[in-house]
């Protein structure tokens, strides 16, 4: 049969459909919108490499000091701070995009880290950690004996 | 909305790469505007703050680090920043300052004297 060869999703109005759609998304997501504001705070970026794992959260305005950051169980990591209003004076608020408020973000590791040998640093308002991975949950290299 | 700023209604993004419009605060004083952008990840060389024909124009542009390991959580992109402003007041244009703190970028344009608000004293008899 012939008819079994046409693809129902293609051809020039589902290109155009397509494309609308994509566009549609991408004005999106370039708007901070109502509901991202209700989401959970900082955003995290996670990674994990044979020794540990690397961290990043967006935390604009903050210092490390106004930071409480702890592992607990080895393998719980918990960011808390709070985001304290850059305008403080007396005026005419136009917009208020940003918020204010404590936060508190816990995340569970797939791996036991040490805890002694956590680093932390903000640079520009970005949050890096790095976890190394406890002894034993670092990958080994298994001699095989020939 | 009487909004003393305002977004532009036309204008195309013609820089490569993710962009993403920063969210702002925005608080207007007798003697001042003042803009407070969050920009995380830029450090001072990366911003290109202009004011031209009304608007207020901020590019800023994120150090790009590359990552490897395996990604577990992606909450953020990371991309530039860039957003537009229509600035309505009188603003004196040599007098707007910037000041980058800690991935906030704060920007002060003070209002043209003759615009600020006076207090005038009225003497009574």
């Amino acid at each position: 049969m012939r008819l079994s060869r046409i693809n129902p999703w293609s051809g020039p109005l589902f290109n155009q459909l397509n494309r609308l759609h994509s566009e549609m998304n991408r004005l999106f997501e370039r708007w901070p919108n109502e509901e991202s504001r209700f989401e959970t705070f900082p955003p995290v970026n996670l990674w994990e490499e044979a020794d540990g794992f690397r961290l990043e959260a967006e935390l604009p305005g903050l210092k490390l000091e106004d930071l409480d950051i702890t592992v607990t169980g080895r393998n719980q990591l918990t960011i808390k701070g709070e985001r304290k209003p850059e305008v403080t004076e007396n005026g005419q608020a136009h917009r208020q995009e940003r918020m204010f408020g404590s936060f508190v973000r816990t995340l569970t590791l797939p791996a036991l880290v040490d805890e002694n040998k956590v680093e932390a640093r903000i640079e520009h308002g970005v949050l890096h950690v790095y976890l190394p991975k406890h002894e034993a949950a670092k990958p080994r290299k298994i001699q095989v004996k020939g | 909305m009487n909004d003393t700023l305002t977004l532009p209604t036309n204008g195309e993004v013609t820089r490569a790469g993710k962009q993403f419009l920063p969210r702002v605060d925005i608080h207007e004083t007798d003697q001042e505007l003042l803009l407070v952008a969050e920009v995380p990840g830029v450090d001072p060389e990366g911003i290109d703050l202009r004011f031209e024909r009304g608007e207020l124009v901020l590019y800023a542009k994120v150090k790009d680090q590359p990552r490897a390991g395996n990604p577990l959580l992606t909450e953020f992109e990371v991309g530039d920043y860039h957003r537009v402003f229509r600035v309505h007041e009188s603003i004196d244009a040599s007098k707007i300052e910037a000041e980058l703190k800690s991935g906030l970028l704060v920007i002060h344009l003070p209002k043209e004297e003759q615009h600020r608000p006076k207090q005038v004293t009225v003497k009574v008899n």
